[in-house]
């Protein structure tokens, strides 16, 4: 399942930017568990707020950390609602926000069971 | 480019090839992206510190120096164009190179903007860590590079300050102030080197040249001092001849002297406007050099071989010797000692070979003609460090003159020993008109010596005076010159050379003939 949600050469080329220590990698990943989440209330947040500047710059923030974990589904979910925030309705946006939620939520699921494994 | 002696080099002096660790500054809003590239900065073998947004960025830049800058764009509040536009404003910051991180697909017009705005790289977000060493040491090598060029630069116009500097006539050393430059190895460096050292040679020999004028000029004016002083006791035994007496003669001469040189100063609009403190320097003086030197010489003289009393006067070039070395008013070394040594074989050749010093006098009139030369000593002393600057020369020596006939002539009154001058001019009249000027032109010489050589070069002037005195005696007095005191005069001239006038502390400025 987790093959789905994270694209391994992703991980395998954030290893490779980071001088290729495990124990470096681990330690992002656990960042990310405690960073995900944040950025998606800052997310939900700015859109109550209809903050529009502030719900682009937090999904631009997340997409990029998505991408490094190879989270390709919920980088893509990013881009999109980065892109969309100037212009779409703020109940297109909402239910943007709950799709990714939702991936972000498989995420990380995958991402710790891949931990779990490596351990 | 520099070897080890080269001190305290910065990191842009660092040979290539092996680059020193920079200071990078990582600035971005994500926590996890700003780990990510501290960890690939450190293990790149770098110093890397974080900023978390615009604001903290520009506050670390203008507080600490960094060597490269990865910045991020989409940032809340101040974003990455922001911290360029407010980096490339500021001259500390202009020149620490930026490296914008932005992820390239749908970014493309952000790192097109930020480069317009002076970003020197960019790096994509998920970066492969030898683009990023490469565009890091890129970077780095570039800001080195500009390092060293403005680092240059800076020598050069150092250069180019001291050679402004030359093309005023300062060629001392220390004023080209070249020390620090001279140092460095690299071509700029030897330039500097032989730049100074030619300055240098120039400037020494021109130091030479002007103290061999000095000391020539000083000579000069010792044996002027001499032949004029010395003049005194040849007249004044001619004066005894005609009937005077020292008391009386010494208020007409001191009075003439002084209208003489009042007179002058007044001519040359040169009259002062004396204070308490400058009248009290010349009553001072007056009583010193006017009173108490000529009773010491008055009581002295009678008691002590004249040859003897010469030779105990120019101990006053030992005592203001070493008054000089004990005050560091002026340079006190064994070479100014000797000069004064030979002076004084020079003057003993002509007393002991001329007169026989050995019947000269009881023990006890010796220790008191030891006043004299102190007396003198001080003279020369207080000439020298508490003379009343602003005051004309003349004026100086028509005050002293003046005051001290004043103090004379109530003495003179009560001992009877007023001498009646006048109305018609005799040869005595002429004789205290001469001895007068005498005595005016020969204090205004010593003036004018201590005032240029200092007080421990004029005091030569007791052997010039002493020989001078043999001499005209000789000449007025018609007795025949010694050859001995020819040969004298040369050991004493010796002397001068060895004693050497005071050195001017004040830079020599070299007048210069080919200044645009």
């Amino acid at each position: 399942m987790s093959g789905e949600v994270i694209d391994p050469a992703a991980l395998e080329r954030l290893l490779a930017a980071i001088g290729g220590d495990p124990e470096d990698l681990r330690e992002l990943l656990d960042d990310f568990q405690q960073e995900g989440p944040r950025a998606l209330s800052q997310m939900q947040s700015a859109a109550h707020a209809g903050d529009r500047d502030a719900l682009r710059i937090s999904a631009h923030s997340l997409k990029s950390n998505a991408r490094d974990f190879g989270a390709t589904a919920l980088a893509a979910e990013c881009a999109r609602t980065e892109q969309a925030a100037a212009t779409d309705d703020l109940e297109a946006l909402h239910a943007r926000i709950g799709v990714i939620a939702a991936e972000l939520e498989r995420a990380r699921t995958a991402l710790a069971e891949l931990a779990r494994r490596d351990e | 480019m520099n070897d080890a002696t080269a001190p305290a080099a910065p990191a842009a002096h660092a040979a290539p090839g092996a680059p020193l660790p920079a200071r990078v500054l990582v600035v971005d809003d994500n926590a996890i992206n700003r780990k990510k590239l501290r960890i690939a900065v450190t293990r790149l073998g770098h110093d890397a510190e974080t900023a978390t947004d615009g604001r903290e960025a520009l506050r670390m830049l203008a507080e600490r120096s960094f060597d490269a800058v990865l910045l991020d764009i989409v940032m809340p509040q101040m974003d990455g164009f922001d911290v360029l536009d407010r980096m490339r404003a500021s001259p500390a910051m202009r020149d620490v190179p930026v490296i914008v991180v932005s992820a390239l697909d749908d970014e493309t017009e952000s790192v097109v903007r930020a480069i317009e705005l002076g970003a020197e790289d960019f790096l994509p977000k998920s970066f492969d860590p030898v683009i990023l060493k490469a565009r890091l040491e890129a970077s780095l090598t570039r800001k080195r590079f500009r390092d060293q060029e403005k680092e240059y630069f800076g020598r050069i116009e150092r250069l180019t300050e001291a050679a402004e500097k030359l093309e005023r006539g300062r060629f001392d050393p220390d004023s080209l102030a070249l020390d620090d430059l001279v140092r460095h190895s690299d071509p700029l460096g030897r330039l500097a080197a032989v730049f100074r050292g030619m300055a240098n040679e120039i400037y020494e020999r021109e130091l030479k040249l002007h103290r061999a004028v000095a000391t020539l000029q000083g000579s000069f004016l010792v044996l002027a001092v001499g032949l004029v002083w010395g003049l005194t006791p040849a007249l004044s035994r001619m004066a005894a001849g005609l009937g005077s007496n020292p008391l009386g003669l010494a208020v007409w001469v001191n009075g003439i002297a002084a209208l003489l040189c009042l007179g002058i100063a007044c001519y040359r609009r040169r009259l002062p406007r004396l204070g308490w403190r400058e009248l009290r320097f010349y009553a001072y003086w007056a009583l010193i050099a006017g009173i108490l030197q000529r009773m010491t010489t008055f009581v002295a003289a009678a008691h002590v071989e004249a040859a003897m009393l010469s030779l105990i006067v120019t101990l006053q070039g030992f005592i203001v010797f070493a008054v000089a070395a004990m005050t560091g008013m002026e340079r006190a070394d064994a070479k100014r000692l000797a000069g004064l040594l030979v002076g004084l074989a020079g003057v003993s050749l002509v007393l002991f070979t001329r007169f026989d010093i050995a019947a000269g006098a009881q023990n006890a009139w010796l220790i008191f003609a030891m006043l004299l030369p102190l007396l003198f000593a001080v003279e020369a002393l207080v000439l020298a460090g508490k003379r009343p600057a602003q005051v004309d020369i003349f004026a100086s020596v028509g005050l002293m003159m003046g005051l001290s006939a004043a103090f004379l002539a109530p003495v003179a009154w009560a001992t009877d020993s007023l001498l009646p001058l006048g109305p018609d001019i005799g040869r005595l009249e002429l004789l205290v008109l001469l001895m007068g000027i005498v005595g005016a032109s020969s204090l205004l010489l010593a003036f004018r010596l201590v005032a240029t050589a200092g007080a421990v070069f004029y005091s030569q002037s007791a052997y010039a005076m002493t020989i001078a005195g043999v001499v005209w005696g000789m000449l007025l007095l018609s007795e025949e010159l010694s050859p001995l005191a020819w040969l004298a005069f040369a050991v004493i001239v010796l002397g001068m050379y060895l004693v050497e006038p005071k050195r001017n502390d004040k830079e020599l400025v070299i007048k210069r003939s080919f200044v645009r």
